[in-house]
């Protein structure tokens, strides 16, 4: 399939979509991880009790980065979904729009951080501590499994990506990058077992200072990053809009959905991971088996371009 | 006006409750969860996130000065609700709730900055800065930093040297006496440098306990509690709350057929778990048995599970050298009975709510 962009002023009505799909997000995570006393209507009130309530701070807090720090997790998921085609159309199609992602989610370790180290508290203190240590772990194995696509299709650009995968869906023919990219998802969006740094032995880590406004961009940020890492692993490995009956862009939800639910589902099912446990395993067996499947993912590209000409 | 009400409506629908429960208030807490579950309400975790501050009586010693601190530090709308014996805990709850609902924002806010009007008043004494629940900054009040002042008069933090030959930041930090799964009323004060606890020393306790016969009546309710808290600081959502619903089950009716599967069903699950397994071998080891092998003998039917005697400064030497999440789940794992620590008191008025 052809990908076209979308006109410029178009990411305005996106950004709201995005915004929304958040919300069902919450919406969905409310229905399938269900803690005591949540329910399908509970991101409502969350919303709503949030928007009313009065902003405190903390004796000498750095203002200035507190406050970029929990803004940054949304705004972060607003441009990763600009290189994100939707169906076959994109908003912005760019040649290194693969980069584009992986930088976004580089900066993300600015931002997590400075969330926990703006306000001048131990608690959250402790928890940009946690996401640090995490994060050493997580971000290699990410980047070699965004290579593997990128490797296969012989392009940087997500959307020539999606239309390389016409004939197979990357995820059979690289699944061991699928399922690391799902992990490091979950990393950066702190969800599930590595929500380690706004754990309840921390009193929320660095989710404990934020109120009001601040708290909420900060709650929607993370939900918008799991929606948005849920549709970028929709275009690298489910082949993006493709599929019979349905319009491209349907087939874009339905598969990103397909995505979100199970993550969605982890979050109360698991443990939390402890980045000191697990960074052993993270560096000597993923790091390992995802450079190994770069390492196939490149054989077959090139024997594939050799077999073609 | 419309909306107001509206969003006040949707606001108020789910409450967050900040519960501080008194040592040995056992019934009354176990209430204010109910009303909890039955609300649609959830129990916070920091000041900053909760909407209701729920005390149970009586909040003395310690307690008093924390409670106004954590009324301090919450966010307009909120709403106070001291709790005793035989009050009806859903009645005063809901109108707290209604409190809520009634409030509307005042223009300009009329709430000062109270930190700032305190500090005058203490700058003689040496400050006591406080900006978490349960977790005090505590200056250095002699210490002089030779002219610089850091932003909001607070001194920075000394520093030490570490394991590591490392020469890191050393901050005194107070855990307690509020904070979630952690026995209230109590004060270790820890030294953290980065997140690893160098010294442990705990207060004097003098927060007065009630008497009171939940758990000693239903000894399994009790473990399965305990369970529940370690399971909760292990961030394990949805057996934590599996361990607290066969709790409550079996305190309301105990000839329930479906309790002994559902916590052979908890127990497997801890014990197939590697994580917990990684997370609590050879943690807080007491008396030959480690925190993994406490936790597996709460959630048994096993009518004397392991409960080693140790004092609390045998728990708090444990916790040195540990990371704060290891010194948590240390306190968690090894349950002080507060009781023998302070005079006990007795609560008229029977059996609460």
């Amino acid at each position: 399939m052809t990908i076209a962009t979308w006109p410029v002023w178009a990411v305005i009505p996106l950004a709201v979509v995005l915004c929304l799909a958040a919300g069902l997000a919450a919406v969905l995570d409310a229905a399938v991880a269900p803690t005591r006393g949540s329910q399908p209507s509970t991101p409502v009130a969350e919303t709503a009790r949030l928007l009313r309530q009065t902003r405190r701070t903390t004796p000498a807090p750095d203002a200035l980065l507190w406050r970029i720090g929990t803004a940054g997790p949304l705004v972060t998921a607003l441009l990763m979904a600009v290189v994100i085609p939707l169906g076959d159309h994109v908003p912005a199609r760019m040649e290194i729009g693969l980069v584009w992602f992986n930088a976004l989610d580089v900066l993300l370790w600015a931002f997590w951080w400075m969330a926990g180290w703006g306000p001048n508290s131990i608690l959250a203190l402790v928890g940009g501590y946690r996401f640090l240590a995490q994060a050493l772990a997580y971000e290699l194995p990410l980047m070699f499994a965004l290579t593997a696509p990128a490797a296969a299709a012989s392009s940087l650009d997500v959307s020539v990506i999606v239309g390389a995968q016409s004939e197979l869906w990357y995820v059979v023919q690289m699944p061991v990058a699928f399922v690391v990219f799902l992990g490091c998802l979950l990393g950066f969006t702190l969800w599930g077992p590595f929500a380690a740094p706004l754990a309840a032995d921390i009193a929320g880590g660095v989710g404990t200072e934020p109120t009001g406004i601040d708290r909420l961009l900060l709650l929607a940020g993370r939900y918008a990053l799991l929606v948005v890492g849920s549709a970028m692993a929709v275009a690298l490995f489910l082949g993006g809009g493709a599929g019979p009956w349905l319009p491209a862009w349907l087939w874009s939800v339905v598969k990103t959905l397909a995505v979100l639910v199970p993550l969605l589902a982890i979050r109360t099912r698991v443990p939390l991971l402890r980045a000191d446990r697990y960074m052993a395993v993270a560096w000597t067996v993923v790091i390992p088996a995802v450079l190994l499947q770069v390492l196939v993912v490149s054989i077959v590209a090139v024997a594939g371009g050799n077999g073609g000409s | 006006m419309g909306l107001s009400d509206v969003l006040a409506r949707w606001a108020t629908s789910r409450p967050h409750t900040l519960l501080v429960a008194s040592p040995g208030t056992t019934a009354t807490r176990l209430a204010v969860e109910r009303w909890c579950r039955g609300r649609g309400a959830v129990l916070a975790a920091s000041p900053n996130d909760a909407d209701v501050l729920a005390v149970t009586e009586p909040a003395d010693g310690v307690l008093a000065s924390a409670v106004e601190e954590l009324w301090r530090q919450m966010p307009d709308p909120r709403a106070q609700v001291r709790l005793a014996a035989g009050d009806d805990v859903e009645c005063r709850l809901d109108q707290a709730v209604a409190e809520l609902m009634t409030w509307r924002p005042e223009t300009p806010p009329t709430r000062e900055d109270e930190w700032v009007a305190g500090r005058a008043d203490d700058e003689a004494d040496g400050h006591d800065m406080s900006n978490m629940a349960g977790m005090d900054h505590d200056a250095h009040g002699a210490h002089d930093m030779g002219g610089t002042e850091m932003p909001g008069g607070l001194q920075m933090a000394d520093r030490a040297d570490d394991r590591d030959g490392l020469t890191l930041d050393a901050v005194p930090v107070a855990l307690g006496p509020v904070l979630s799964c952690w026995p209230t009323g109590l004060v270790v004060d820890v030294v953290l440098q980065g997140d690893l606890v160098q010294q442990a020393t705990v207060r004097p306790f003098d927060v007065s306990v009630v008497e009171d016969d939940t758990w000693p009546h239903h000894p399994a309710a009790a473990r399965l509690d305990r369970a529940a808290d370690l399971l909760a600081l292990l961030g394990w959502a949805a057996v934590a709350d599996e361990a607290r619903d066969v709790r409550d089950l079996l305190l309301t009716s105990p000839d329930d057929e479906s309790i002994g599967p559902r916590t052979d069903r908890v127990g497997r699950r801890v014990r197939r778990s590697h994580v917990v397994r990684s997370a609590l071998t050879g943690l807080a080891v007491m008396a030959g048995s480690d925190a993994r092998a406490r936790l597996i003998s709460w959630l048994s039917d096993d009518d004397f599970p392991i409960a080693p005697a140790a004092s609390l400064e045998d728990i708090v030497a444990l916790m040195v050298g540990r990371d704060l999440a290891d010194a948590r789940l240390v306190m968690a794992s090894l349950p002080p009975d507060l009781s023998t620590l302070a005079p006990r008191r007795s609560m008229s008025g029977g059996h609460g709510a």
